[in-house]
C-alpha cells in the first residue's frame, strides 16, 4: 500500500516539474523576444513583441471584436473535425467491409491523398459559395482522405486469430466489425481524431484567408494586408492555445471513455 | 457413439503450379468423452486436420464427418481487454444469438465451479495467465460444442505456469465430460493429457501410430509422477524419430 502511495507522489512530483520546464521554456522564448524587441535588437515593426500583442489584444478586446472571431472559427474547425472524422470512418468502415471495393478505389484513394488540397482551395470554395460552407468544405477535403486511409489500416490489421476465433463461433462479417474491429480501435481513432484537429484548423485558416468576413484567418490575413504584424501575430497566439485547448478536451474525452471501458485502472 | 470420423483423408495444396500433398491417408474416429492428442513434427499437418475438422477445408479425397458444432481454443486467449470476464464469456453466446436464461445458468455454474465468479465484473488485464485462459475456455463451452479443439493451447505459457494451466483445463474438460482433440508438438504434455496419442510423420503427414495411454492416475501432474510415463514417452520418441 505504502508504495503505490509513495509511486504516487513520485509521479506527481515529476508532473509538476515538468509543466514547470514547459512553463520555463514558453516564458523564456517570450522573454527573449520582448528583450530582443526592447533593445532593438530586432525590428519590432517587422517581428513585432509580445507587449504589442498583448496591447492590440486588449483593444480588439475592448472593441468587443476577440471572441466573435474566434467563435466563428472554432465553429468551423469543429464542424471540418465532425464531418471530415465521422465520413472518413464511415467510409473506412464500408472499405474493410467490400475487399472489392478498396482494390478498386485504393490508387484513387492514393492519388487523392497526394493532391495537394490546399492549392485547390479557391476551386472548392467556387464550387459551395464563399462563407461558413466553402471554408468547411476546404477543411473537411484536408482530413478526410487521411482519415480513410489511417482508419482502413487500423481496421485491417486487427489480429487474425481473434478473427478466427469469432469465426468459430459462426460470426458473420458485421458481427466481427460490431465486436471486435470498431470497439479494439477506439483508442486508435481517438488519435486519428487528434490529428484531425490540427488539419481542420489548417483548412479554416486557409479558407479563411481566402474569403471570410471574420474569424482568425480574417484577422492574420485583414494584419498582413495592412502590415500590422502585431495583429498577425495575435491571429497565432489565438490559433495556438485554442488547438491547445481542443487537443486536452478530446484528450481527456478519450481518456475518460478508456477508464470507463475498464482498460486501464 | 462416434463423435468425429475421418475416412481415407487426402489433402493437397496447390503452390506456384506445384501439387503438395499433405495428408495421405488419414483414417481415425473419436469416441464421445475421449480426449485425443494429435502430435508430430512441425509442418506436419496437425493444422491442417483441426481446419478440416471446423470446416474450414474440405478434404481432396476420402470423407470428414463430424457429429456437432465445434468449440475451438487457442493459443492465445485472444480475450477482449475492454469487456468484462462476464462479457467476454457471453461473447460466443451472443454472437450465436443464442443467450437464454438455460445458458446463463450454464454460464453462471462454470463461473462458479471452476473459481472466476469473484471475477466476473473485472477486466482480463486485471487476471493471471491461467486464469485468463479459463476464461477462454469457459467463453469456448458456453455454446455447449460436442468437440473441443485445442491448438496448442498451453504453448505461449512458462513451464511452471504451462503445468498448472493443463491441470486446471484437463480438470475442466473431464468434469465436463467434453470430447476433445488437442494439437500438441510437446510429447509429454499430449501423454498427460489424452486417453490415445496420434502421431503423424513427416509430411505428408501419414499416421504412424496411435497409442491408448493407461496411467492410473487421475490428472496430468499425477500421470507424470508414474514410472510408466517414462515409458510411453520413449515409445513415443521412438516413433516420431523412425523412418
Amino acid at each position: 500500500m505504502n508504495d503505490t502511495c509513495n509511486s504516487y507522489k513520485i509521479n506527481r512530483k515529476r508532473k509538476i516539474k515538468l509543466v514547470i520546464y514547459q512553463l520555463t521554456l514558453l516564458f523564456g522564448f517570450l522573454g527573449l523576444w520582448e528583450t530582443l524587441a526592447h533593445f532593438k535588437i530586432i525590428d519590432e515593426f517587422v517581428f513585432s513583441s509580445p507587449s504589442a500583442i498583448y496591447r492590440i489584444f486588449i483593444q480588439y478586446f475592448n472593441a468587443n471584436q476577440i471572441f466573435n472571431n474566434i467563435w466563428i472559427s472554432v465553429y468551423e474547425t469543429i464542424l471540418g473535425i465532425i464531418i471530415g472524422s465521422i465520413g472518413g470512418i464511415l467510409f473506412a468502415s464500408i472499405l474493410w467491409y467490400s475487399e472489392i471495393l478498396t482494390n478498386i478505389l485504393r490508387p484513387f484513394l492514393n492519388v487523392l491523398n497526394a493532391l495537394p488540397k490546399t492549392a485547390l482551395a479557391p476551386i472548392m470554395i467556387i464550387w459551395a459559395g464563399a462563407g461558413v460552407r466553402g471554408i468547411v468544405l476546404v477543411a473537411v477535403s484536408i482530413l478526410i482522405v487521411i482519415t480513410i486511409l489511417s482508419t482502413y489500416s487500423y481496421f485491417s490489421n486487427v489480429e487474425e486469430d481473434k478473427i478466427k476465433m469469432l469465426l468459430s463461433f459462426g460470426a458473420t462479417k458485421k458481427q466481427i466489425f460490431t465486436k471486435l474491429i470498431f470497439p479494439s480501435n477506439i483508442g486508435n481513432l481517438a488519435t486519428v481524431v487528434k490529428i484531425n484537429i490540427g488539419m481542420s484548423w489548417i483548412g479554416v485558416i486557409i479558407g479563411e484567408l481566402l474569403v471570410s468576413k471574420a474569424g482568425i484567418g480574417y484577422l492574420i490575413m485583414y494584419g498582413g494586408q495592412i502590415f500590422k504584424l502585431d495583429l498577425v501575430m495575435m491571429g497565432v497566439f489565438i490559433l495556438g492555445v485554442c488547438a491547445f485547448l481542443m487537443y486536452v478536451i478530446v484528450d481527456k474525452l478519450e481518456k475518460v471513455i478508456i477508464k470507463k471501458r475498464g482498460e486501464k485502472k | 457413439m462416434k463423435v468425429l470420423e475421418f475416412d481415407h483423408v487426402d489433402m493437397d495444396f496447390c503452390s506456384k503450379n506445384k501439387q503438395l500433398k499433405v495428408l495421405d491417408d488419414i483414417s481415425f474416429s473419436v469416441e464421445e468423452g475421449e480426449i485425443l492428442a494429435i502430435t508430430g513434427p512441425s509442418g506436419a499437418g496437425k493444422s491442417t486436420i483441426l481446419n478440416l475438422i471446423s470446416h474450414l477445408l474440405l478434404p481432396s479425397r476420402g470423407n470428414v464427418s463430424v457429429n456437432g458444432n465445434i468449440g475451438y481454443m487457442f493459443q492465445k486467449d485472444h480475450l477482449f481487454e475492454w469487456k468484462t470476464i462476464y462479457k467476454n464469456i457471453l461473447l460466443g453466446l451472443e454472437i450465436q444469438n443464442n443467450v437464454t436464461e438455460e445458458n446463463l445458468q450454464a454460464v453462471d455454474r462454470m463461473l462458479k465451479l471452476y473459481g472466476l465468479a469473484d471475477f466476473r465484473d473485472n477486466h482480463p488485464k486485471e487476471l493471471s495467465g491461467g486464469m485468463r485462459q479459463r476464461v477462454a475456455l469457459i467463453r469456448t463451452l458456453a455454446v455447449n460444442p460436442a468437440i473441443l479443439l485445442l491448438d496448442e493451447p498451453f504453448a505461449s505459457l512458462d513451464y511452471q505456469t504451462k503445468l498448472n494451466v493443463s491441470e486446471d483445463i484437463y480438470k475442466i474438460i473431464r468434469n465436463e465430460n467434453k470430447t476433445t482433440i488437442i494439437v500438441s508438438h510437446d510429447i509429454s504434455e499430449a501423454i498427460a493429457f489424452a486417453d490415445r496419442v496420434m502421431i503423424l510423420s513427416e509430411r505428408p503427414a501419414r499416421i504412424k501410430e496411435i497409442i491408448d495411454i493407461r496411467i492410473d492416475a487421475p490428472t496430468p501432474i499425477k500421470k507424470r509422477q508414474i514410472k510408466v510415463f517414462q515409458v510411453y514417452f520413449e515409445h513415443i520418441w521412438g516413433v516420431l524419430n523412425s523412418e
